[in-house]
């Protein structure tokens, strides 16, 4: 009993930390706000919505400046027009860590949490970011939602000219339409069908994501390399390995048509050089490729077998998206066909085409005999089974009307004209 | 019986021991000024919501406020300032010309809470505009959807920074979405406090149920209902009479009664005044004057001086 009252007395614990927890917080806190208030020129930001997003899987990149006034100032990969920035409030807190809550409305913070539009956070993002660690040129914060991390770096130029920066290459990399990239070793890449055997990563349709086969077969198991883009080029979220090789950040070369990895090493840790260079899958088309002059096929009648042709032309509608069609007929010289980067097919589809002179709205629709079809959906593939480079586009349509026809309504259809059976566009 | 003395005492000593081995107090106090700096907003809050009726009017984001069950956003700065201003003339200055200020000191919730989004249930498919709790604080959700139902006329023609005038859309949405749901809640508050007499609950005894969603207005209604939602519970059809009659004009209300029928307007009608005399005998409050100045206050709202937070 003595002994037990006497070990009682000595009831001293080891600090295992030299200040209290209370203390430890608020010095985190204080070294937060520090840190993101030092960057004079502000921050870009790496930030990775939800990855089981299927509206936009990768990264998107933001840049942004904290002043002690708790006014943060924003601009995005996603921005029109990066200089239209938005200043908004933050403010740092302590729950279950130090975490950093953009904590009124920015467009470009929250539009990736946003749950109004489709009723639930479909981007899945965060605007909560728990603060890991961090010095005076990078910090890492990971969203409380997603557990994504999220990296800052201290930035060198002002954000808009970041963010600027970052579209120029964004644009120019996404306008080459890549279908993917081949896993170069070395940094220029050889000619086509030159270099080893192919190890491709491919670019996934919208969003920033690489997605690698490990077995080479594209029925087969995958794996996903979302992306942030860069100043420079693009970071990969997490490092990819093949063949030994492991490289997270590439840089854009030009001239080169490739990524180029800036932090290559060997499975030894040795420095080495790998790029990613840009491929297309055999028989792609790009966009550019179609605009032009066609002749187009098609019969004279219903009943006739033979087909007669007049000239038509693509022109550019969205870049990269559409054309207008133009010759089908005079009064309708923008008729819109819509490109598509996974099949580099064309499409026609039902459209409404304005107003036909007083008469009434006029619309492009498929029919046959005297029956129509002025429903979205209903239309033609155009489909390139030109040889040796030919561009020659069949019309394969999406139901049993075959004819184009144009009419216009007015308490009723009314045709204006209509063109029997398109077979082909083969470009002049 | 010594020994056990002995023990005792020795106990005692121990007891003194420990006591002894204490450690100091830190001189640091744990409770820190808040490292986010304040705006004029935040100031003005301060000076028209918490120092004159103990209200915090929260608009920045905190997670240990909101409801974790879902995604929302914050509210955008300029709406919760609009709605600042808005709440503070057309409920706080309302009830404050109608009774004193100490009513709204001891009655009104301590927290309002403006969120930006809705309050989503993508499995219901339903979306929450407002809640209260336990009489002690108010959200309001929805706060950035105030662009559809509010022009703002920025002084400079671009930005706030020189100042704006907010003119009303649609007084209708505008009630819908925001005041009502704080008369509404704040209904609740007094009838908590006080219960209104059992009366009211016969009128439309057997006709309250939880599927309220799929009634109309015109079948709740003819039951003797304002709105559908009153159809739910007793408590519901109390303030929902409360705040439907303080919110509508003549004509709205007329129309709801031609809507009813003659067995359910004279429902309503009875329900009404059952929630006149208990707010007069109750709390002293005349309801057509409430209901008057409240018509008067929206008729003025675009003199408030809403961009001005010195």
């Amino acid at each position: 009993m003595l002994a037990l009252s006497m070990s009682s007395c000595v009831n001293k614990v080891e600090e295992v930390f030299d200040a209290s927890a209370s203390e430890r917080l608020e010095q985190k806190m204080q070294e937060c706000k520090q840190l993101l208030t030092s960057a004079t020129n502000g921050w870009m930001i790496e930030y990775y919505p939800s990855f089981s997003s299927t509206y936009f899987p990768g990264g998107v990149t933001f840049a942004a400046t904290f002043n002690a006034d708790g006014n943060v100032t924003v601009t995005s990969e996603l921005a029109v027009d990066p200089a239209a920035t938005v200043t908004s409030h933050y403010s740092i807190n302590a729950s279950s860590s130090v975490v950093l809550t953009f904590d009124t409305f920015n467009d470009y913070i929250h539009y990736l949490c946003d749950p109004d539009e489709y009723a639930e956070n479909v981007y899945g993002g965060d605007f909560e970011w728990a603060y890991v660690e961090g010095d005076a040129k990078q910090m890492v914060f990971r969203g409380t939602k997603t557990d994504n991390r999220i990296v800052f770096t201290a930035l060198e130029e002002d954000i808009v000219s970041c963010v600027q920066t970052i579209k120029l290459i964004q644009q120019e990399i996404n306008a080459k339409l890549y279908t993917g990239y081949r896993w170069t070793e070395g940094a220029v890449a050889p000619a086509e069908g030159e270099g080893p055997t192919d190890i491709i990563l491919y670019a996934a349709d919208g969003g920033n994501m690489l997605i690698y086969y490990p077995d080479g077969n594209t029925e087969g198991a995958y794996e996903e390399y979302p992306f942030a883009f860069t100043a420079k080029g693009i970071s990969l979220y997490e490092p990819i390995t093949i063949n030994g090789i492991t490289a997270k950040t590439f840089e854009w070369d030009t001239t080169a048509g490739a990524l180029i990895a800036t932090d290559a090493v060997t499975e030894k840790g040795g420095e080495t050089t790998v790029s990613l260079a840009g491929w297309y899958r055999e028989g792609f088309v790009h966009y550019n490729d179609y605009l032009g002059q066609y002749t187009l096929r098609y019969k004279s009648s219903a009943t006739s077998s033979s087909y007669v042709t007049k000239t038509v032309t693509l022109k550019e509608n969205v870049p990269l998206q559409s054309y207008y069609l133009s010759g089908l007929h005079a009064s309708f010289p923008n008729v819109v066909v819509t490109y598509s980067k996974s099949t580099s097919g064309l499409a026609l589809d039902y459209q409404p085409l304005g107003q036909y002179s007083t008469r009434g709205p006029a619309y492009l629709c498929p029919g046959s005999g005297s029956s129509l079809m002025p429903a979205p959906g209903y239309g033609w593939d155009m489909v390139n089974i030109g040889e040796d480079g030919q561009i020659v586009l069949q019309f394969i349509a999406l139901s049993s009307y075959g004819d184009i026809f144009f009419l216009y309504n007015n308490g009723g259809w009314y045709l204006i004209s209509r063109l029997y059976s398109p077979d082909t566009m083969t470009k002049k | 019986m010594k020994k056990s003395l002995l023990y005792i005492a020795l106990l005692g000593i121990s007891a003194l021991f420990c006591a002894c081995a204490e450690d100091d107090l830190s001189s640091e106090s744990v409770i820190k000024e808040s490292i986010n700096a304040e705006t004029d907003f935040d100031r003005w809050l301060e000076d028209n919501y918490r120092a004159p009726f103990n209200i915090r009017f929260l608009y920045r984001y905190e997670d240990i406020e909101t409801n974790l069950n879902y995604d929302l956003t914050p509210a955008r700065e300029l709406y919760a300032r609009i709605l600042a201003k808005a709440v503070r003339y057309l409920w706080l200055d309302l009830y404050t010309e109608q009774s004193d200020v100490h009513f709204m000191r001891e009655h009104s919730p301590r927290v309002i809470m403006v969120i930006g989004s809705g309050a989503h249930d993508p499995t219901a498919g339903t979306v929450t505009l407002g809640t209260a709790e336990g009489g002690l604080k108010i959200t309001l959700y929805v706060g950035n959807w105030l662009e559809n139902y509010v022009t703002i006329n920025y002084n400079n023609g671009v930005d706030e920074t020189d100042g704006y005038t907010v003119s009303i859309k649609s007084v209708d949405d505008f009630n819908y979405y925001y005041l009502h749901t704080i008369h509404h809640e704040f209904a609740h508050i007094l009838h908590q406090k006080k219960e209104y007499p059992q009366d009211f609950n016969v009128i439309s005894k057997g006709d309250y149920s939880a599927q309220w969603t799929s009634v109309s207005d015109q079948e709740a209604a003819r039951l003797g209902f304002i709105t559908p939602y009153a159809s739910s519970a007793t408590h519901e059809d109390f303030v929902e009479v409360y705040s439907n009659y303080l919110s509508m004009n003549d004509a709205q209300w007329n129309q709801r009664l031609q809507m009813a029928g003659s067995v359910g307007a004279d429902r309503i009608q009875r329900k009404l005044a059952i929630v006149k005399t208990y707010m007069k005998e109750v709390w002293d409050i005349d309801v057509e004057a409430m209901r008057a100045s409240l018509a008067r206050r929206y008729n003025d709202i675009e003199h408030i001086d809403w961009s001005n937070f010195n």
